[in-house]
């Protein structure tokens, strides 16, 4: 009876990966980056969410449902881009090119510059917003109560999904995009606007990791430190997809959201020794990934 | 009752050893009642302040706790110093964080070594007063715990100790408490079957609550009445969609949750939970989820669960018109932070006043300020009376350096006047029906009270 | 010419002498002045000894591991759980079986784990360094999940130190560790100016032409990795005394970070560069730490800031900073 309540958050938990991992996969699809602060901006389209949902929306629209959606949503991932645009784009432009050390290092630094600037701005408490996810209200599955939230965030996300898939294989800029996700130097010499391309993918990847944020927030309260509980994971769901790709971004957060509930059914004490291990196993079958191979 | 004599028998042979210095003296915690009069002119008292080391998480998922609980240290050092300080010498306090046990331990040695503290009030978690207080005996520091109760500190980390002492109710009592709460709230003795589901925070806190509230289960309602239909363990602080958990607790079609998911996990869970449902078709015991904060406990918490409050106090008990010292405390700890205590606050709270009430007495019998060894004896067997109650230090094994107060539990109800889910209908049990007597010998493992249990409750009959 | 004076100031014998007569020296003397910082001159040459294990593998053979803590980990519990279970109390064995078990972990994923060169290695160890942690932290009734396995005083060279003040344990302590890591310290240098130290900075270089050259690279990586897994795991047995307690925060990827940045900092084309890194690094930490909450942010604005400015290092820093000194006096006599 309990089945298509472990499917659909399975599919609610991925969701949140892949856009996560999506936005992981394009810029190392194309800056050839590994960005260990990316989660980070997850984190703070979850504080920015909740901030604005409590001390503007709330106080001033009330529990407004299609207030509650759309704006706390739309700042948030403004706010997102505009700190990504301050902090993660220099530096990844920076460090394109300097080496995998470089870049691992350098983006650890923003991961914990980050958590620091989290305790500065919102100090050191748990900071929820639950009033969508109440607002929202809760249906009824196979005898228990669901919440409609949930099935919303899991269709916004496939929607944008298929926006990507779209935009990827069906447009002029995804042909380019998976060029140069192929071949750098290729694009360049086709004759590509390489700098603001650059500064195209990494506001999407950033923008996408901000609404990530920003749909988890009325699910659960953020706190320090949840940058690197999805990040660790996020990491894995990217090993197992395939590094830099979109069909990867795909399969790696499904496989990882779907070993995740069936060890928790299983055999909890695992979890996270399973995850690892099987990123390992694959890893060694095949080190490009399940889903990837091909480039974004 | 076997246990209950065995108890005062403890207590009386405690009086008649302990007749050195503290045992007997009762203390009181607050500002009002000074006693002590100030040290007269050429005492000998050093005229520096005196250096408080404070550690309580307040950051990360745990401040939750932590925060009221430094508050309760800080609100004693206030009163103290604005009555003059501990004979005149005004308390300095330096913070530093409790996190994991390895940060905690690393920055308590640095409030030895760097700040120099002369007395030491810490700890929240069970993970960290184990790991502190080794430290603390090697270094030769008063250290007071608040919080971190597991059973194992005093039973095998240091059975024997002489600098570090907790003032909180041992972790055990926790998980008995709750359980006994569940089966007279909820009319366990009654049902044929009882079902139920676990689900606990992944480390020691958690272990203990489990095996408690399972052997009292097991003990009193009898093995086959008694089923666990499954369990969870979530990371402390490290699982934030607790959607499967829920969903396999539904699924398992459980009587009875038991849980000591505490702070912000415990806020996480129980918002989720309601989302599901949960509430409607499981009925909840914690032993800890009225322990932050009270207002934080959300007007949308759920009435009729068991909701723990650690086994030791909540701000509305003993009742304020018939316990005026508790309705003082509320009352000036209300008007110094805006809200109401905890029991961490409480625990904190005292320890400051154990420690100043004992060095004052060493004070009167040297004639000079007291060096760490020299208050141990004035707190050995000590009691004082705190907001909650009177607390009680055991001067012998097992648990030596322990506090005990009576414990407490109740039902949760939302009070329309407070706007938030309180602790209502309190369950008092005496501490001693609940925990291991002095003088009792037995296995430690996991824990003696667990085993006394085992050994001398009667099977099939409430104990309280 | 800057290859003569990196010889001099960075890589001889005679440097590692200096360096370990001052933190020998450095002690006492801070035991009087600043008695609260003196124990962590003996956490700085714990964590030089891992660095400088890290090093051998990313500074000489090209090879970035994010998951160093693995042996930071096998150490710490080997002590841990010998300790618990065989009550052993003599430090020597405990370090001889950590080191033991680092290298036969080394042996054991590095055949497979080496094949794989640049992000994929440092994503593999970081995966079994995080695989460890979690079984440090779920199979909780061996290893007492996060709460650890507590360590009390241990024998050194057979001597009971049980009943010593707890200061003077510390001190004994301290020197203990020096000695040791003075013999790693150079068997080091042994080891990186030996037949194999050249063989591994050719496939650093260039591993297409080392293998051209007929050096068989894995099996050479394969040393190299358990080498730097011994030296790894050997500061992660030094370090359960010190920290009284092994708990998986020892194992966490954080850490793997920390011995990452540890090297940079000092200076990874130096031989004595992460060990200067790993003092410097401890100090940062535990005053920084003291005087503000906000320590991340330091710390992290300090990484991008070495990086960017000095990717080489302090150590390239001081370098640069002497040669142009003795340029501008006009002392510079030395042939090369």
């Amino acid at each position: 009876m309990a089945l298509p309540i472990y499917v659909l958050d399975t599919l609610f938990y991925s969701s949140l990966l892949f856009l996560i991992i999506a936005g992981l996969n394009l810029i190392y699809g194309i800056l050839r980056v590994v960005n260990l602060a990316h989660a980070s901006l997850f984190t703070f389209g979850a504080y920015a969410t909740a901030w604005i949902t409590t001390s503007l929306i709330v106080p001033r629209l009330g529990e407004n449902l299609l207030a509650l959606m759309v704006l706390p949503l739309v700042l948030a991932v403004i706010l997102v881009i505009l700190v990504s645009l301050a902090l993660v784009t220099p530096l990844l432009r920076y460090s394109q090119g300097r080496g995998d050390a470089f870049q691992l290092i350098v983006t650890f630094g923003l991961l914990i510059i980050f958590e620091d600037l989290f305790k500065l701005i919102w100090g050191p408490h748990p900071v929820s917003a639950y009033n969508l996810f109440f607002q929202m209200g809760f249906i009824d599955i196979a005898g228990l109560r669901y919440p409609v939230y949930k099935f919303y965030v899991i269709l916004l996300t496939a929607i944008l999904a298929l926006a990507l898939w779209y935009v990827t294989y069906r447009t002029a800029f995804g042909l380019v995009l998976r060029a140069s996700s192929m071949d750098p130097h290729m694009a360049t010499a086709l004759g590509l606007n390489t700098s603001r391309f650059l500064f195209i993918v990494i506001v999407l990847a950033s923008a996408l990791a901000g609404l990530g944020g920003s749909l988890y927030i009325p699910v659960a309260s953020v706190q320090l430190g949840l940058s690197t509980e999805f990040l660790v994971i996020a990491f894995v769901g990217m090993v197992i997809g395939g590094l830099g790709s979109f069909v990867g971004a795909v399969v790696g957060s499904l496989i990882v959201s779907s070993l995740r509930t069936l060890t928790l059914i299983v055999f909890p004490e695992l979890e996270l020794v399973v995850l690892y291990l099987v990123a390992v196993i694959v890893l060694l079958w095949k080190p490009e990934g399940i889903g990837g191979g091909r480039g974004w | 009752m076997v246990s209950r004599r065995d108890f005062i028998k403890g207590l009386v042979g405690g009086l008649i050893v302990g007749a050195v210095a503290g045992a007997g003296a009762v203390y009181v915690a607050g500002p009002r009642r000074e006693e002590v009069k100030p040290p007269e002119v050429g005492a000998r008292i050093p005229t520096t302040p005196l250096k408080v080391g404070l550690q309580y998480m307040t950051k990360g998922g745990g401040a939750a706790w932590g925060d009221p609980t430094y508050k309760g240290a800080r609100l004693a050092i206030e009163e103290i110093n604005a009555a003059g300080g501990i004979l005149g010498r005004k308390l300095e306090f330096v913070e530093r964080d409790e996190a994991g046990a390895d940060a905690t331990k690393a920055e308590f040695e640095k409030l030895i070594t760097i700040d120099k503290i002369d007395v030491h009030f810490c700890c929240i978690s069970s993970g960290n007063t184990p790991a502190l207080a080794p430290i603390a005996e090697e270094y030769r520091v008063l250290t007071f715990f608040a919080d971190g109760c597991t059973d194992i500190l005093f039973e095998k980390v240091v059975p024997n100790p002489r600098f570090t002492f907790r003032i909180t109710n041992i972790q055990s009592a926790d998980g008995v408490t709750a359980a006994l709460g569940a089966i007279k709230f909820f009319n366990l003795m009654e049902k044929d079957k009882v079902r139920v589901a676990h689900i606990h925070p992944d480390y020691a806190y958690g272990r203990n609550a489990y095996q408690h509230i399972q052997v009292v289960f097991e003990k009193v309602l009898g093995k086959d009445r008694v089923e666990i239909v499954y369990e969870g363990w979530p990371k402390l602080f490290g699982v934030t969609d607790f959607g499967p958990y829920i969903t396999s607790i539904l699924a398992s079609g459980a009587d009875v949750l038991a849980t000591s998911l505490w702070a912000a996990d415990w806020i996480n869970f129980y918002k989720q939970a309601l989302g599901y449902g949960l509430f409607k078709k499981v009925k909840v015991v914690s032993t800890i989820s009225h322990g932050i904060a009270p207002h934080m406990v959300g007007s949308d918490y759920p009435d009729g669960q068991i909701a723990g409050v650690h086994a030791n106090y909540y701000f509305l008990y003993p009742e304020h018109e018939s316990y005026p010292l508790n309705r003082d405390f509320v009352r000036r700890y209300y008007e110094r932070w805006g809200e109401y205590p905890t029991n961490g606050s409480e625990g904190a709270y005292v320890s400051v006043y154990l420690y100043k009430s004992a060095v004052e007495r060493a004070y009167q019998a040297l004639g000079r300020w007291p060096e760490p060894e020299e208050v141990i004896p004035f707190l050995e067997g000590a009691s004082i009376l705190g907001p909650a109650g009177i607390l009680s230090i055991r001067a012998r094994p097992p648990n030596k350096h322990q506090g005990y107060k009576n414990a407490i539990t109740g039902i949760s109800r939302v009070d329309p006047k407070l706007g938030f889910s309180i602790v209502a209908d309190p369950l008092r049990i005496p501490i001693e029906r609940v925990t291991v007597p002095e003088g009792w010998e037995g296995p430690t493992e996991p824990t003696m009270t667990y085993n006394w249990i085992k050994a001398t409750w009667r099977e099939g009959v409430l104990p309280i | 010419m800057v290859e003569a004076f990196r010889r001099e100031l960075g890589n001889s014998l005679a440097a590692i002498a200096i360096l370990v007569a001052v933190l020998g020296v450095a002690y006492p003397i801070l035991r009087f002045i600043a008695p609260g910082y003196a124990i962590y001159l003996t956490y700085g040459v714990i964590w030089s000894i891992a660095a400088l294990g890290f090093n051998l593998l990313y500074g000489y053979t090209g090879l970035l591991s994010f998951g160093h803590a693995t042996f930071i980990g096998i150490g710490a519990y080997t002590v841990g759980l010998t300790m618990k279970y065989l009550g052993l109390r003599e430090l020597e064995p405990m370090l001889v079986t950590a080191m033991v078990a680092s290298a036969a972990l080394a042996l054991a994923v590095g055949p497979v784990v080496l094949r794989y060169g640049g992000i994929f290695f440092a994503i593999f160890m970081l995966a079994i360094g995080q695989i460890l942690w979690g079984f440090y932290l779920k199979f909780y009734h061996v290893t007492g999940g996060t709460d650890g396995i507590k360590i009390g005083r241990v024998e050194l060279l057979g001597f009971d130190l049980g009943r010593i003040d707890y200061l003077t344990y510390l001190t004994i302590y301290h020197y203990y560790v020096l000695a040791i890591a003075a013999i790693a310290y150079i068997v080091m240098w042994y080891i990186v100016n030996s037949p194999l130290g050249y063989s591994l900075k050719a496939i650093r270089d260039n591993e297409v032409r080392a293998r051209a050259l007929g050096i068989d690279t894995l099996q050479l990586k394969l040393i190299a990795f358990t080498i730097s897994a011994v030296y790894t795991g050997l500061a992660g047995a030094l370090l359960a005394p010190l920290t009284r307690l092994v708990s998986p925060e020892l194992a966490y990827w954080f850490v793997s970070g920390k011995i990452v940045f540890m090297t940079i900092l000092g200076g990874a084309s130096y031989l004595i560069g992460p060990i200067v890194g790993a003092i410097i690094y401890t100090y940062l930490e535990s005053i920084a730490m003291g005087y503000t909450i906000y320590w991340y942010l330091l710390l992290g604005i300090l990484i991008i800031a070495v990086m960017i400015l000095s990717p080489r290092g302090l150590m390239s820093l001081a370098d640069s900073l002497l040669t142009r000194a003795r340029l501008r006096w006009g002392v510079w006599q030395r042939p090369s």
